[in-house]
């Protein structure tokens, strides 16, 4: 079977997985009380309640495993960049413990991430159209392993977070081409640098029910090789996100990012306009 | 905070106003107005995005200005050397995917100052006064970020450089290219001033992506300080299409020689053919089989010079070109062939010193074999200064 009907069979298999859970979702969700509005996954420390799953479509999805531990992937896209992260809860002030908007206090939480850079950058190197690296670029296997920790300030309706990261991805020597797409340069930067440090803020507000902002701004350092025609890069990747709630479990996010980079060419800043649905589960 | 005070003062107002009227608000729910207000902000951001990767051009604007690390103080002679060189931005012989000969994409630093080095050695030889250079890039992926127009103002004895990019992206999403910023320069020795870029029509016979990307050709002028105004204009026409693109770049090209308010010298790499051509169509080297980027049929083109060759005196006259072409052949895309069509140019309307044109092919003809380090040889003249 040739690499792209091996690629055309995943893509379908996690695309009915992903519709075929969302189905499932529907017709056995719990009722909601309409007074206590339901946890959703969130940049910040706490985690989903256990069993909770949160389906998103161009973003992640999360699932509360416990009540104090969430993992994250996306269903369909993992097939072509596969990544996972793992959020655990160490620590929460009592005040937290309340319904969603109306928690108060401190929590800490760690992340660890896996990652496998390979298959992406194995995918986007081809001839034609969309093709991001030569087709004569020969990957070699690398595992991202990334760690960090998440400080956040419930205050009701307005959370604050604190977060920085480490990643890593040790693999055999190569001649790879710099990924320098834009938004994913600082993505797979791991692969070109020997240890990628990323420190994050973010703020979510709830204006009523409905209504929602999340905004984040993420500086990555990008000590890339200089024999790639970089030196001291860095990236900053800042999102605005409107989220509108309706029927209790259902979302729509749209907003933009904005990533400025340091790039071979110079430092240059692009925009993204994002939308995202998603549904929350159980 | 401020979020949640703004919502309980607001709401109590708009009961109040609301208990005024005796009815209920007849404005529009809270979620159409912030579909609306998400429709506004995406409006906007679809501004800001209409050019997400900068590859656009205003129609006319001033060139990039360069100057060598070390100007050296030249006299202006009784004769001036000229030359046109299309460098294949330093990428040698190595078989790129686009040639049709190979899968080659990107090139080590160490490989692209390797080729500049052995353009320089040519350049250096013929000395030249004025140098007109295609396919030149000054931060591009593809030849590891070296500025060629700087390293080559660095490493001669010319002075000054105006730059026009003809292909600007900070990322072509096809086939590995990413980041690139390549096009036509003039380096002189003597001071260079009022460089312009002055953009071509773009190909209308490609689909609109492959346009967004496309190259965006131009002419470059500048006004060179030889002690009386000295226009020079610079260009490298479409090589490819059939939409009429390539007979209005040179047509264009003429018209800025004819606008030229003195004296002018052009140089350019017209990818086309001189008139009285023996051979224009199936050349050996064309390897390429997809249509939109062959450039092997000139027979359409015989006479789209003709005009340039009447009212402007070049580095080879048609009656010498026609009596022993491959003398003048300045371009072939088989490394292991030899020169196999004239496609570089350099017109005048100064005094050319007779038998001063020379297409720099090989040993026999300009001292230096010229095969590996572009699919363009050299040419050059001598024109007598008034």
């Amino acid at each position: 079977m040739s690499a792209k009907k091996v690629r055309g069979f995943f893509a379908s298999a996690g695309l009915a997985i992903h519709l075929t859970a969302t189905v499932v979702a529907g017709a056995t969700r719990p009722d909601a009380s309409p007074k206590a509005p339901p946890t959703w996954s969130s940049r910040h420390a706490l985690t989903l309640p256990k069993n909770r799953v949160d389906w998103a479509t161009t973003t992640a999805s999360h699932w509360g495993i416990t009540n104090r531990t969430e993992l994250s992937l996306h269903p369909v896209l993992v097939f072509f960049s596969p990544r996972a992260e793992l959020k655990v809860n160490w620590w929460r002030e009592r005040g937290t413990k309340g319904g969603a908007n109306e928690r108060h206090g401190w929590a800490l939480s760690s992340l660890f991430s896996l990652a496998y850079p390979t298959r992406f950058l194995s995918v986007v190197s081809h001839s034609g159209s969309l093709a991001l690296l030569p087709a004569n670029t020969h990957v070699p296997p690398a595992l991202e392993w990334g760690t960090g920790v998440v400080l956040s300030r419930y205050l009701g309706p307005v959370v604050t977070s604190l977060r920085a990261d480490l990643a890593f991805a040790p693999h055999t020597e190569s001649d790879v081409p710099l990924l320098d797409f834009p938004f994913l340069y600082q993505r797979f930067a791991t692969f070109y640098a020997p240890l990628v440090p990323r420190l994050g803020a973010y703020l979510s507000a709830e204006f009523n029910r409905t209504w929602g902002l999340d905004v984040e701004s993420v500086f990555s350092y990008l000590p890339i090789d200089p024999n790639f025609g970089v030196r001291r890069a860095y990236a900053v990747e800042s999102a605005l996100n409107v989220r509108a709630t309706f029927l209790m479990r259902h979302r729509i996010a749209a907003g933009v990012r904005v990533s400025t980079a340091q790039y071979p060419v110079g430092v240059r800043t692009h925009y993204l306009p994002t939308l995202d649905y998603h549904f929350l589960m159980f | 905070m401020q979020f949640v005070q703004q919502q309980r003062v607001s709401s109590p107002f708009r009961a109040a106003r609301s208990g005024h009227r005796g009815a209920p608000p007849r404005s529009a729910p809270n979620y159409v107005r912030g579909v609306r207000a998400l429709g506004v902000a995406l409006c906007v951001l679809s501004g800001w995005s209409c050019d997400p990767f900068g590859v656009r051009f205003s129609d006319v604007q001033s060139a990039e200005y360069y100057q060598s690390t070390t100007v050296r103080t030249v006299a202006v002679p009784d004769r001036l050397r000229v030359m046109t060189y299309n460098i294949k931005f330093g990428g040698g012989r190595i078989d790129f995917f686009f040639d049709c000969h190979g899968d080659e994409v990107l090139m080590s630093k160490d490989q692209v100052i390797k080729h500049l080095t052995g353009l320089s050695e040519v350049i250096v030889d013929y000395d030249p006064h004025l140098l007109f250079l295609q396919e030149v890039d000054t931060n591009s992926k593809r030849s590891a970020f070296v500025n060629q127009v700087q390293w080559l103002l660095d490493h001669t004895e010319l002075n000054y450089a105006y730059y026009a990019s003809q292909w600007r992206a900070d990322f072509v999403p096809s086939d590995g290219i990413g980041a690139v910023d390549s096009g036509n320069a003039i380096l002189s020795k003597f001071p260079l001033d009022h460089g312009q870029r002055w953009a071509l029509p773009l190909r209308s016979d490609v689909g609109g992506l492959t346009r967004y990307f496309y190259l965006r050709r131009n002419i470059l002028t500048a006004d060179v300080d030889v002690g009386f105004p000295l226009r020079v204009v610079a260009t490298h026409a479409e090589a490819y299409g059939q939409d009429g693109t390539k007979r209005s770049h040179i047509d264009l090209f003429k018209e800025q020689l004819d606008a030229a308010p003195g004296k002018v010298i052009g140089g350019a790499d017209l990818n086309t053919l001189p008139p009285g051509s023996n051979k224009v169509s199936d050349f050996d080297d064309s390897v390429c089989t997809d249509e939109d980027f062959e450039a092997d049929d000139y027979s359409a083109e015989q006479t789209w010079l003709r005009d340039l060759y009447d009212d402007y005196a070049a580095d080879v006259t048609l009656a010498e070109y026609q009596a022993q072409q491959s003398k003048y052949f300045s371009h072939t895309t088989d490394q292991a062939g030899f020169w196999n069509r004239k496609l570089d140019y350099l017109f005048t309307n100064l005094e050319v010193v007779e038998g001063s044109g020379l297409t720099h092919q090989d040993q026999a003809h300009g001292g230096i074999d010229t095969m590996p380090l572009s699919d363009h040889a050299p040419v050059s003249m001598e024109v007598r200064l008034p």
